[in-house]
């Protein structure tokens, strides 16, 4: 029985190490994606992803518990708004339009203007914005940790049962990575499983055509078709928005956005960082005919020409662009509202 | 005849575990405590209390916080003896302080640390500790620590109460502050730093009347930081160093 007593009393802290285990998920890269890193401090698991899915529906981080990351980011709509500014828990609109989440894997930089470097990072800002959720940390912290059944969700998932902001985040972050889409038209098209249509192929030719369309330059071919750059694409002679330069502090950023994904461009309407085109094609007129020549226009446009498309060739490109929709993915079970 | 025989075996088993914690005074390892005073001209910051300043004018603090990152004892050919990473200083919540274990040095002429955050830490909010963004110390549409935070009051030369909100950040913010120092650490003592901020050098040649509200969101606000950056430098003195056997 001493013997008993003395290895109970040795082992006691191996033993509570030796508790905890997670599985490991494994992410499902598209064939022909390349594969992509996730931070050292926070690795996939299958509980991770669990608890930032069902965090990403609760409106338990919201300042009234009345919204939920979903509340803007609806998975209908490639998790995008269907509303130009999203209204927050006050019910005022914020200066931006809801970005849509696929693939977020690939990309650097998060927000219009690039304001969060990382993921984990990018789940902060909302929680704590006064038009959007209006939150406070603390107060999100003390209403997690009094629930009992999220101590226990956080406790598999990183095993500790004292909830902290850098758990959430990364929970949230784990189910994000996970929103990946790559079975569109466009994709089955690139394995040789399906064909495409004469006019959508006409549309991929004037879409990467350098004299035409031209729009690969910055929405690249591939798993996001985006480069991810800040652009000043001519929207207005005097930026409404100063966009990245706000982060910058570089006059050279001023009215400057993110290059957004096209993935799924289809479903995430309305467009650009403050909603303001309804429709794909007034976004293709807008590279055509309408952009203005505002002092950081980006070089791409301040060389194109001016109504180098006919109406023809640009619905050829909204054509193209809606291969570019996966049906899949907006109706994959594993992205849908686990709570009750 | 049972509680002997359980002393008989406690005992040992008490002497085996702590074998490596409970090592005889005169050879433990060196401990360094620092602990960073808040002052104006030595006066103890706190809450609900008013300071003067030149001019007539005086403030108060509500909330003061700022970070303390890689507190090092470095000796006359330059090499260091690392005392933290990243501490979050809140004199008005009396978190004052941080220690830690070290070896011997001898020799130690400086102290060298950083008020800020370096820019490798600087900008994810993917951090646990001091750095955990529940401390309200980072910008999340910009992810960014807050390097000093000052929230209060001021009252002007004629009398009118006016908010003070200084946020100071920025890469271009960080400090890198060295101070003199004599001092050799040595097995079975324990040491204590105490460091005075004083606010009073902090803010000289800062009018609160021109901008009471600084968030370091605008090149406008570049001169600010500037000039604060400046004053942080000579604002941090070394008041005491306590030298004591450990027990």
């Amino acid at each position: 029985m001493l013997m008993g007593i003395v290895l109970l009393f040795s082992c006691r802290h191996e033993s509570e190490e030796v508790d905890f285990h997670t599985t490991p998920y494994s992410l499902n890269i598209p064939h022909g994606f390349a594969p992509f890193s996730v931070p050292s401090n926070n690795p996939m698991t299958q509980e991770g992803v669990a608890l930032g899915r069902k965090l990403f529906y609760d409106p338990i981080l919201s300042g009234n518990n009345t919204q939920s990351c979903a509340s803007c980011h609806l998975v209908q709509h490639s998790f995008s708004d269907t509303t130009a500014l999203s209204a927050g828990i006050d019910g005022f609109a914020g200066p931006r339009n809801a970005m849509p989440l696929v693939n977020l894997g690939w990309q650097r930089n998060f927000f219009w203007d690039g304001g969060a470097a990382d993921m984990e990072s990018q789940v902060l800002g909302p929680v704590e914005n006064p038009i959007e959720m209006h939150e406070q940390w603390p107060n999100a912290i003390a209403e997690l940790n009094a629930d009992a059944a999220y101590q226990e969700l956080f406790n598999q998932a990183f095993g500790e049962r004292e909830i902290t902001v850098p758990m959430v985040i990364r929970a949230i972050a784990q189910f994000e990575r996970t929103l990946i889409s790559g079975n569109a038209k466009y994709d089955q098209y690139l394995r040789g499983e399906t064909g495409l249509t004469p006019q959508e192929l006409w549309g991929l030719e004037v879409f990467t055509d350098p004299m035409k369309g031209d729009c690969n330059h910055c929405h690249s071919l591939g798993s996001t078709f985006s480069d991810f750059e800040f652009r000043n694409t001519g929207l207005d002679s005097i930026a409404v928005d100063a966009g990245r330069y706000l982060i910058t502090l570089n006059e050279n950023d001023r009215g400057k956005f993110k290059t957004p994904s096209l993935r799924n461009i289809e479903l995430t309407g309305p467009y650009m960082h403050d909603g303001r085109f309804a429709t794909l094609l007034q976004c293709i007129e807008h590279y055509n005919t309408q952009f203005h020549y505002a002092p950081n226009l980006d070089v791409n446009l301040l060389t194109a020409q001016k109504g180098r498309m006919t109406m023809e060739e640009m619905q050829a490109v909204e054509s193209f662009l809606k291969t570019l929709t996966d049906w899949e993915f907006i109706q994959n079970p594993a992205f849908a509202d686990p709570n009750p | 005849m049972k509680k002997t025989l359980l002393i008989i075996t406690v005992f040992p088993l008490f002497f085996w575990s702590c074998k490596e914690e409970c090592l005889p005074p005169e050879n433990a390892k060196p401990k360094v405590k620092v602990v960073f005073h808040t002052t104006v001209n030595g006066a103890e910051v706190a809450s609900g209390v008013s300071f003067d300043r030149p001019g007539g004018e005086s403030f108060q603090v509500d909330l003061m916080k700022y970070y303390v990152s890689h507190f090092a004892l470095v000796d006359g050919t330059g090499d260091s003896l690392m005392i933290n990473d990243h501490h979050l200083i809140d004199p008005i919540n009396q978190k004052m302080s941080f220690s830690k274990e070290v070896e011997e040095k001898s020799g130690c002429e400086h102290v060298r640390f950083l008020l800020g955050v370096d820019e490798l830490h600087n900008h994810s909010g993917n951090q646990e500790g001091d750095l955990d963004p529940v401390n309200g110390m980072i910008w999340t549409w910009s992810t960014g620590y807050i390097f000093f935070k000052h929230e209060g009051t001021f009252t002007d030369a004629t009398g009118a109460s006016l908010p003070l909100l200084y946020h100071y950040g920025q890469d271009r913010a960080l400090v890198e502050v060295d101070l003199p120092i004599d001092l050799d650490i040595e097995e079975g003592k324990s040491y204590e730093i105490h460091i005075d901020l004083n606010l009073a050098i902090l803010y000289q040649g800062i009018a609160f009347t021109d901008n009471n509200v600084h968030q370091s969101a605008g090149t406008a606000d570049n001169p600010w930081i500037d000039a604060l950056k400046q004053n942080f430098r000579g604002a941090f003195q070394i008041v005491e160093v306590k030298e004591s056997l450990i027990q």
